[in-house]
């Protein structure tokens, strides 16, 4: 019996994703736990967070820069980083908490399905309706994901970021549209018709004698 | 389906059972049954040759078009 071996694209992918969804996983329990403390007010009230900061800062103080024999005066203008809430109050540590504990699921979710689909398409089961499923499921997570970072740099921008002062540093209204994420749940939809396609064509290579 | 499949009606005018026809065309019995139970998407001209050949017939022999 002829064996079927599979490119080194898909095993390389198939092996990469095994291991970092199972990364993914602990973490994500490390994250669930965190936030079941967290909610149950366990770990007290002097937590140090880190935030990611989804809006776009400028740095209002100017440097200088030596280049090709000439003295530069120079600016920061646009940057991203994260909030570190020093001695977190616990209300606010719930909050963050909790936020990011729901991308962090929408994104297990996805990784999910991705781990799902690459595992067929590894056993050799490409033009299947599991894929197509599987390649919504992961358009409309990924959508929702989108949705979900939009709502949350927007709010985190208007209840925190734009309320924090500092002296050399002004955080600005830019916020990223993440596009991207928009672009790939777009793309894995139309993947997902042309695997309809592919069924389609299949069923009726089987159906042909 | 508009066009029937008369795979029965030819195996039994030959008095031929559907593993000999099987055997001596050379398609898994499997194939010759979604053929003989109207399944098929499509029919290729090689199988149709070997068919035709196999059962002394014409190809309008086994299929026949009926109005739906």
């Amino acid at each position: 019996m002829e064996t079927r071996k599979n490119p080194l694209s898909i095993r390389i992918i198939y092996w990469l994703t095994q291991i970092s969804f199972w990364l993914f996983v602990a973490v994500f329990i490390g994250a669930f736990a965190f936030n079941i403390a967290l909610q149950l007010e366990l770990l007290g009230d002097k937590m140090q967070i880190h935030a990611g900061l989804m809006s776009e800062v400028k740095y209002t103080e100017k440097g200088s820069l030596y280049l090709f024999g000439q003295n530069q005066e120079v600016e920061f203008v646009e940057g991203t980083g994260k909030v570190h809430f020093i001695n977190t109050n616990v209300v606010i540590a719930k909050w963050i908490g909790g936020l990011m504990l729901g991308i962090v699921s929408i994104f297990l979710y996805v990784f999910l399905m991705f781990k799902r689909f690459i595992g067929n398409v590894y056993r050799g089961d490409i033009f299947e309706r599991f894929n197509i499923q599987m390649l919504q499921k992961m358009a409309y997570g990924l959508a929702g994901l989108w949705f979900f970072m939009i709502i949350y740099s927007r709010l985190f921008y208007y209840v925190v970021a734009k309320h924090i002062e500092f002296e050399h540093l002004e955080i600005t209204g830019e916020m990223e549209s993440y596009s991207y994420v928009l672009f790939i749940a777009l793309f894995l939809w139309v993947l997902s018709h042309i695997f309809m396609t592919g069924v389609k064509l299949k069923d009726e290579q089987n159906l042909t004698v | 389906m508009a066009i029937v499949v008369n795979l029965d009606v030819m195996l039994a005018r030959r008095k031929m059972s559907l593993t000999e026809l099987s055997n001596k065309v050379g398609i898994t019995m499997a194939n010759l049954s979604i053929l003989k139970k109207g399944k098929a998407k499509a029919i290729r001209f090689s199988t149709l040759e070997s068919l035709c050949k196999v059962l002394d017939c014409q190809p309008a022999d086994i299929l026949e078009f009926a109005p739906d």
